[in-house]
């Protein structure tokens, strides 16, 4: 992995060593210039342990989600990149059939190659040194059963291999690394993958039934050896196959003088690739033929993978990250609201502003590099942790293998130092600022009747900020630059406005309001009042920031009202009253400690209520009443023959047909063969087609979202595009942009004004062959029905334009009160022989859906990794609270103020602040879901009759928990205070 | 028991009942390596309605005697009546009622709340009190009246001169009616101004309302407008001034 958001990692690095380097030479030429100013810094650390690791461990929190970003992303790369190198061993190209676009293309089943390419390329590999293998494959898909241990698999590929190639291209082994020579095995002996034989549970020596269009024939295992390309594994994830040579499988599969494929092995493997590729493309460029690097393209596709997570845990951390920062303001407060005396008499000494803000980024540094190693090494566990539940999701099709660079770990520890030690500065600069006749004698600042010039020079620039960003995101479409200049300009408004003596309540109050009216509005409201604009992940975070920012200006402002609130309702409990209006006194009194809390908290909760709406809102859309279009039973034949008569085969087989109420067939065309592009477009995009017949069109329960107006009804709909080869129907993902990837079909323009279609004509093309055939859309299918994906197109357009699909499925619809899960079971065993799987629609929904949905938990528990910076900030905060209110709680208790009553003001009082943010972050986290789930470009967009659904469940588990842990951080300290002897307090100054 | 007040002087000897009853008193603060010893066995009797002086120098013992008196601290040996009642047997959260209800405070550093204002400030040991909250405010109210800070009700602390701050203490130490007020140096962080001012004022509250204090002083002009001055060296009660009120009085 070498970027991160496009930026190069090494370029990263290197700007970040010099940032450190810089550091390391201010403070340490600032130590050896001033050492008193060194030794009071170090001095301070040890002061207050408790509070030392508090903060050590809130600072960590950036480098940790950094860390573990980076270390996530290492992980995917390296995990993809290991297992494809071990699938394709030496063979670093393909010869395929691709007339058309050769991004996506690879071996399609029933697609040949006449032998004259193999000895085109054989001559190339005379005068081509870097061209070390020419060797072609004869592919075909059969099941299999074991006959000793009765285990069957549906789908394993059968290779065909010439044995004397094989030396060129490092030869078969078996597990043990001896080779095997396949023209030695006796006609009825296979050489079965490793797979293959695990899912067959099969041994040497085994009896294998295999199934080829449905022609049974017996095959011993003569070898099993590793899984590769010439073992059947063509993607990983694969059920793998068998080997044999490729006589014997052209003797099988009844085809002499044509391969599926031709695989290439270059002699200094990825390096000569692109050479390789282009020499051979050039010597077949009369042919519709062409040679794709797939184990380049498999390497690229890993290196994009991995820096896709890095960047959407990095972003998805961000929360924290901010969590972190302002925690680190908060720290800086705290400890110089502590030291406020002893900086004002040093100041009184002769002690300049700067010495103090050097004094406190020394001290700041002192924590910085402690807590960056612990967040770095903190960081790759809980990478693990996320390699280890990743691994339980997707195990089946793939292993993750977590693995750490030592580069990742320096780049996390480099960016947490100096993110660190920059709000540390910032931080340092802005308590500097006293009054130092107020500070000497404990007294608070005093108030100025109007905002400092300061404040004005920042509103100033902030305003034209603003607008340069407003401008910037209109000029490229841009939602998140627009959305970032739409919310700095209210709040330097203000901030200018302040200057000119505007009280400051109704002046903050609007402008916060008008910052969450903004990221609140409705998409279509959007669009009509700033144009249409896009964005992606990005922009979930950006709005989380700035609505938090904007919620907690709003109630730092606005705080009496709440306060008020509280106070009367504690007047129900007269005898704690004393307790309760002390407790909402103190965070009234400080506002911006309280809103640094609150603001925490709201951030934290914002990202854990979105995620777990959207979660929510998943489960209800892609599995409810909708989801399975009707069908019970899913059946599915890769690259065979179509069974001719299902329910009479089935029947045959002993089946109890009279439990069938509906059939249906579908012939697909995967997206790697498929072009699509609207009729007048330039490029091809990707996406499956599937060919339907008369009877799934009669039997789908697939309603229609939009539907072209001359069909009264959706089943109308269904019925002419399986008559008419003219017709198509699209699913409704085609309506959103997934992820930006322009080879991803988008076709926002079907839906017209007041959602009614808009008639669109779509051209198909065969990547193979480049056969092109145009439809015309005249629906899409309702979001909800998540079963259906693709371009359903009469069957005949399969046959007419793509020639054999790859997978025939066969939909079932059972009587009421049948068990699709045993009935499923029941027709694979019965359909073995045609190579056929079957699956109950509900399983293969969840299955689908539970990816998604334990991604999103995955990215769910990373942030609430936050959560741990607003407990370590609430700790500091009581912690804190406790020594600066000791003289008044011995005052308090002198007058009659029971130790239980102290414990309760201060347990109050954390519940309050903790609430505020809770409640505040739920509440915009439930608006923005509501956004995300119903826009027009998302998840439920436009579908009639869907309302959100918002986890109640989840929401209360989450304020519960985040509540609770708070409390039970703040108990220690109130605890700590209602013991506090009246004496020693009062004493204490 | 209803106790016949009189003004300054006036009380007679035989009309006098004790409130707080001091017998053998020993107080040791324990540093670990060193043992302090702050009252070597101090005996000494208030009679309600008196206002009474502690003074002594520096380490005499004067402050934590008031604190072993008013039960804020814990005392070693002895025995400490307040109105009848030994404290120090009472538990923790008993004896923080009693003070609500029955002591006031007045403290050098004023030690107001300073997030709540000058009435809630004064209403609190009301509220403590298990007074309702609108009697309590009724009340916090009249008592600022009394000490002339009814315009001052709704100020913060940080908002009022140090006088002021003091003024709005003694309030809270009132608003309950307590039968005895401590006052530990009420006048040490004040200009000699205002401090006249705030003794006259407790002076006033002391002969219109007849209840007790007990002031902690090092300031030989307060000791003088006090009914009786004890005098404390070395933790010991060299003097407890009974002598010279009683020649004052005419007594024997």
């Amino acid at each position: 992995m070498n970027e991160v958001f496009g930026v190069s990692l090494d370029l990263v690095l290197r700007i970040l060593i010099g940032a450190l380097a810089i550091i390391l030479v201010l403070t340490g030429g600032l130590w050896l210039w001033r050492p008193v100013l060194g030794r009071m810094a170090l001095r301070n650390i040890p002061r207050r342990p408790v509070q030392t690791v508090l903060i050590v461990l809130g600072l960590m929190l950036s480098t940790l989600i950094f860390s573990a970003s980076l270390t996530t992303g290492t992980t995917l790369q390296r995990s993809i990149t290991g297992q494809v190198l071990r699938l394709t061993g030496p063979v670093d190209e393909l010869v395929v059939q691709a007339s058309g676009d050769t991004r996506f293309a690879g071996p399609q089943p029933g697609v040949y190659l006449p032998f004259s390419v193999v000895d085109e390329l054989d001559r190339l590999r005379e005068r081509e040194p870097r061209l070390v293998a020419v060797v072609p494959v004869l592919w075909q898909p059969v099941a299999a059963i074991d006959l000793r241990t009765k285990q069957s698999e549906p789908a394993l590929n059968l290779m065909g291999v010439p044995p004397e190639r094989l030396p060129t291209i490092g030869g078969l082994t078996d597990r043990n690394g001896h080779p095997i020579d396949l023209a030695s095995l006796a006609d009825d002996e296979v050489v079965l993958g490793a797979e293959a034989a695990k899912r067959l549970d099969a041994e040497i020596g085994d009896e294998l039934q295999l199934f080829l269009a449905g022609r049974p024939f017996q095959v011993r295992v003569a070898a099993i050896a590793p899984d590769s390309f010439l073992t059947g594994t063509l993607n990983v994830g694969d059920a793998g196959g068998l080997a044999v040579s490729l006589t014997r499988a052209e003797q099988l599969l009844g085809i002499s003088g044509q391969v599926s494929f031709v695989a290439l092995s270059n002699r200094s493997g990825l390096t000569d690739s692109e050479a390789v590729t282009a020499a051979v493309n050039d010597v077949l460029a009369e042919t519709p033929y062409r040679a794709v690097a797939v184990k380049q393209r498999a390497v690229e596709q890993a290196e994009q993978a991995g820096e896709a997570f890095t960047n959407l845990f990095l972003l998805s951390g961000m929360f924290s990250v901010a969590a972190g920062i302002l925690l680190i303001f908060l720290i800086f407060s705290l400890l110089a609201a502590e030291r406020k005396t002893e900086m004002g008499t040093m100041r009184a000494l002769g002690m300049k502003r700067w010495h103090l803000v050097a004094l406190f980024a020394l001290e700041g540094m002192g924590y910085n590099l402690i807590s960056a190693l612990v967040g770095a090494v903190a960081g790759v566990a809980v990478a693990y942790a996320i390699a280890g539940f990743m691994g339980r999701l997707v195990g089946e099709f793939f292993t993750i293998e977590p693995s750490w660079r030592p580069r990742d770990l320096v780049l996390a520890y480099l960016l947490g130092v100096v993110v660190t030690f920059v709000t540390v500065v910032v931080a340092a600069w802005r308590v500097s600022r006293l009054n130092i006749v107020a500070a000497v004698r404990d007294l608070p600042e005093p108030q100025l009747p109007r905002a400092s010039r300061r404040w004005l020079v920042a509103g100033v620039l902030g305003t034209i900020a603003g607008a340069g960003l407003c401008w910037l995101g209109l000029a490229r479409e841009s939602l998140g630059w627009f959305g970032l200049g739409m919310s700095l300009l209210p709040l330097s408004l203000a901030a200018v406005l302040r200057r000119f003596g505007v009280p400051p309540r109704p002046l903050y109050t609007v402008a916060a309001m008008l910052v969450l009216v903004y990221w609140l509005m409705p998409d279509p409201w959007h669009d009509r009042l700033f144009g249409s604009m896009s964005g992606g992940f990005e922009l979930f975070v950006l709005s989380g920031l700035m609505m938090v920012a904007a919620l907690t200006v709003f109630l730092v402002w606005n705080i009496e009202v709440a306060v008020g609130l509280v106070g009367r309702l504690g007047r129900a409990f007269r005898r704690w009253l004393p307790a309760v209006r002390i407790a909402v006194a103190y965070p009234m009194a400080s506002r911006g400690r309280t809103g640094l809390t609150v603001a925490m908290f709201s951030l934290i909760v914002f990202a854990l209520v979105v995620m777990s709406t959207i979660y929510a809102n998943v489960v209800a859309l892609f599995t409810g009443e909708y989801a399975d279009a009707g069908w019970d039973v899913e059946i599915s034949q890769v690259g065979v023959a179509p069974i001719p008569d299902l329910l009479q085969v089935l029947q045959d087989e002993g089946i109890d047909t009279s439990k069938i109420s509906a059939t249906g067939r579908t012939l697909s065309v995967p997206w790697p063969r498929v072009g699509v592009r609207p009729v007048g477009e330039a490029d091809w995009a990707r996406y499956p087609v599937r060919g339907i017949d008369t009877d799934f069109a009669r039997n789908v329960e697939a309603p229609l979202q939009l539907r072209s107006a001359e069909y009264a009804t959706d089943r109308a709909a269904w019925e002419a595009v399986a008559r008419d080869p003219s017709l198509a129907i699209v699913d409704a993902n085609v309506l959103q942009q997934r992820g930006g990837d322009p080879a991803n079909l988008y076709l926002p323009e079907l839906r017209g004004e007041d959602g009614v279609l808009q008639p669109l004509e779509l051209e198909l093309r065969d990547n193979a062959s480049g056969q092109t055939t145009t439809v015309r859309v005249i629906g899409v299918i309702d979001g909800r029905v998540s079963s259906l994906f693709g371009i359903f197109v009469s069957e005949s357009v399969v046959g007419g334009v793509f020639g054999r699909p790859s997978s025939i499925e066969y939909s079932v619809r059972l009587i009421p009160g049948s068990d699709a899960r045993s009935f499923a079971r029941q027709v694979e065993a019965a359909l073995l022989p045609y190579g056929a799987q079957a699956e109950a629609t509900a399983d293969v929904i969840g299955r689908a859906t539970g990816i998604i949905r334990g991604f999103i938990r995955i990215i769910q528990g990373f942030m609430a990794l936050g959560l741990i910076v607003g407990i370590a900030a609430l700790g500091v905060v009581s912690y804190r609270a406790v020594i600066e209110r000791r003289h008044q709680i011995g005052a308090l208790r002198a007058i009659g103020y029971r130790r239980a009553m102290v414990a309760l003001g201060f347990l109050l009082e954390s519940a309050l602040v903790t609430s505020a943010g809770i409640v505040g972050g739920a509440f915009l986290g439930v608006l923005l879901a509501r956004n995300v789930v119903t826009g027009e470009q998302d998840l439920a967009g436009g579908l009639e009759g869907f309302s959100l659904v918002i986890p109640w469940g989840q929401l209360l588990f989450f304020s519960g928990l985040a509540l609770g842990v708070a409390l039970l951080m703040a108990y220690v300290p109130a605890r700590q205070a209602s013991r506090v002897s009246i004496v020693e307090a009062l004493r204490y100054e | 028991m209803a106790t016949v007040l009189h003004p300054l002087g006036s009380t007679s000897e035989r009309e006098r009942v004790p409130i707080v009853e001091a017998t053998g008193v020993v107080k040791v603060y324990d540093t670990g390596r060193v043992k302090v010893p702050a009252l070597r066995g101090v005996s000494l009797t208030v009679y309600r309605g008196e206002m009474v002086a502690v003074m002594g120098p520096s380490g005499s013992g004067k402050t934590t005697l008031l604190n072993c008196l008013s039960g804020l601290d814990t005392i070693d040996e002895g025995q400490i009546l307040i109105a009848g009642k030994e404290l120090a047997k009472l538990p923790d959260d008993v004896r923080s009622e009693f003070r609500a209800r029955h002591m006031g405070f007045v403290f050098q550093l004023f030690n107001l709340i300073p997030v709540l204002t000058a009435l809630e400030n004064v209403e609190l040991p009301a509220l403590l009190a298990g007074v309702r909250p609108s009697e309590a405010r009724r009340r916090a109210m009249q008592v600022l009246e009394q000490v002339g800070l009814a315009d001052r009700a709704g100020h913060k602390p940080a908002e009022l001169s140090g006088g002021q701050q003091q003024r709005v203490a003694i309030a809270r130490a009132l608003v309950n009616q307590p039968d005895i007020i401590w006052a530990d140096e009420p006048t040490g962080n004040l200009d000699t101004e205002t401090a006249d001012e705030v003794m006259a004022l407790m002076r006033r509250l002391n002969q219109e309302n007849g209840q007790t204090f007990v002031i902690v002083t090092h300031d030989p002009r307060i000791g003088a407008m006090c009914d009786r001055i004890i005098h404390m060296r070395d933790g010991l009660i060299i003097d407890d001034g009974l002598a010279q009120h009683q020649v004052a009085n005419g007594g024997e």
